[in-house]
């Protein structure tokens, strides 16, 4: 890895860093303030829990963060590159070195999470289903990022047309395609979605996902070659 | 140290051209002017001489290499410019360790005392200082990162007198201990003449003047006195400005004079600066053989 990618991946994981610790601060400070209210009112809940704590406001928390740092970030990380001359092949490495220490922070998160959930109830095996939690994450977070270097190809303008008008023709294409095989072609559900049924084993699953994660990062890719200063 | 070739480039955005066919070459360790008016597309060529945007045509080769997206090449290059590329709460020193693990060999003690003569700390961010203190943390960096062409983009915007004199002495300083390419784009010719070797001049998208600021002057003339012997001495001249007060004309030249034609006794013939040339070459007013 070069020294510049590097600079990017140092620069990026202080934003994190930094980022998170306000947003865990924010959450210490207003569980603490409601567990003095709830202790000031007679209530017998404990003043902080750190297993609750942690399986609830900070893995949501964090997740929230890594889907709008993933949205949002690849247009500041490119500007950065400009700044010091860095190739647009670099930026994206460094975006993606990012984006894959973002996951696995996740995914480290999502099993201390089940730790604590578990052992509170007694429970064993808390790493099942480990490696599905692991790729559901991945395929989020490589496709927002997609979506946010998408994004950071287009000015204000088009942004809120996109934005906007993108979920829309999503949705018409859908409704429209439901019409036509179920109002149109007349097909039954049931005989439908039964010829579907290949679709559901597990080798199916795994390599439409693999695909989509390799056409998500094949887009990111040629996104971040086609980004430019804007003027906005 | 490789030159710097721009070849044949193109810009539009939208309809509007802005550059057309642009090309010329930076020499090692010389301190280049690029000057144009609002709109000439200075800022647009700066951008895609550092890969910042892409030329519609043509391309940017230091040595023989091709500048865009090849890291060793951009590497020897550094634009400052008045746009804001990172984040308002970087703080001054951050700018110097980003540019030291980016380039490498960034001069951290003269950075610093560059900072405290324009009174900047380094534990400010850039969110808190005025234009012309950011733009002053900006020159800093542009003046001790390892770059060996280093472009500067309104490198003067906010910055009083003081500052701006500061700033010159300290380019001239740098300039002294490491010599390197600089180029500077800028609104305040008169200011930056003493500095500058060689002046580019960009006007409609094209590059109508690159050449050295002594054999450019050497040139340029305004011709006064009666309105008859000025018209019949500068027949078959280009005329760039004209004026007349009375039976008294003032006209600027931009050429080679003939030795053969004879200066009337009537008739003044002084030089002209750079900003008066420059006036004259981009003004647009009265031109005609």
């Amino acid at each position: 890895m070069s020294k510049q990618t590097l600079a990017l991946v140092k620069w990026g994981l202080r934003m994190v860093a930094w980022a998170f610790g306000v947003v865990v601060a924010v959450l210490v400070g207003l569980h603490l303030v409601s567990g003095l209210i709830a202790l000031i009112g007679g209530s017998r809940m404990s003043l902080f829990d750190f297993g609750d704590f942690l399986a609830g406001e900070v893995y949501g928390a964090w997740n929230m963060a890594v889907l709008i740092f993933a949205l949002c970030f690849p247009y500041t990380i490119f500007k950065w590159g400009l700044q010091y001359n860095i190739t647009r092949r670099h930026t994206w490495l460094a975006n993606s070195c990012l984006l894959l220490v973002l996951v696995v922070t996740s995914w480290g998160l999502a099993l201390l999470k089940n730790l604590f959930l578990y052992s509170t109830h007694h429970l064993s095996h808390f790493a099942d289903g480990a490696g599905w939690t692991l790729l559901t994450i991945l395929v989020g977070v490589v496709t927002v990022a997609t979506i946010g270097a998408g994004f950071a190809l287009l000015n204000r303008l088009w942004k809120w047309i996109v934005g906007i008008g993108g979920p829309i023709v999503l949705i018409f294409i859908m409704v429209t395609l439901v019409r036509f095989l179920f109002v149109t072609l007349h097909l039954d559900p049931a005989t439908f979605f039964g010829s579907l049924q290949f679709l559901a084993t597990h080798t199916a699953v795994m390599i439409g996902i693999f695909l989509w994660l390799a056409v998500m990062v094949a887009l990111n890719y040629c996104f971040f070659m086609k980004m430019q200063l804007r003027r906005d | 140290m490789n030159k710097l070739t721009i070849q044949h480039v193109k810009k539009r955005f939208g309809r509007k051209q802005i550059l057309n066919d642009v090309s010329f070459e930076l020499a090692p360790a010389k301190i280049y002017g690029l000057l144009g008016r609002n709109g000439a597309g200075k800022s647009t060529l700066l951008n895609i001489m550092t890969n910042r945007i892409f030329a519609n045509q043509g391309q940017v080769l230091l040595g023989q290499t091709p500048v865009a997206d090849n890291q060793a090449a951009l590497s020897e290059l550094y634009l400052m410019s008045e746009v804001d590329l990172l984040m308002k709460h970087t703080k001054v020193k951050d700018t110097f360790a980003m540019a030291e693990d980016a380039y490498g060999q960034f001069d951290f003690a003269n950075a610093t005392r560059m900072l405290n003569a324009f009174g900047i700390s380094e534990k400010d961010t850039l969110a808190k200082l005025s234009t012309g203190l950011r733009t002053a943390a900006k020159l800093t960096v542009a003046l001790n990162v390892n770059a060996n062409y280093i472009f500067l983009d309104e490198p003067t915007l906010g910055l009083d007198a003081n500052h701006r004199e500061l700033f010159y002495q300290e380019l001239m300083r740098t300039y002294e201990e490491r010599p390197r390419t600089f180029v500077i784009s800028t609104h305040l010719i008169s200011e930056v003449q003493q500095l500058l070797e060689d002046v580019i001049i960009l006007d409609h998208a094209t590059i109508i003047k690159n050449e050295a600021v002594t054999d450019l002057l050497a040139n340029a003339y305004e011709i006064s006195g009666p309105a008859d012997l000025v018209a019949e001495y500068t027949a078959g001249m280009q005329i760039l400005t004209s004026r007349q007060l009375g039976k008294i004309q003032a006209v600027t030249v931009v050429a080679a004079l003939d030795d053969h034609r004879v200066l009337p006794d009537q008739v003044k013939l002084a030089h002209l600066d750079l900003q008066k040339t420059f006036t004259a070459l981009t003004n647009g007013g009265e031109k005609h053989e």
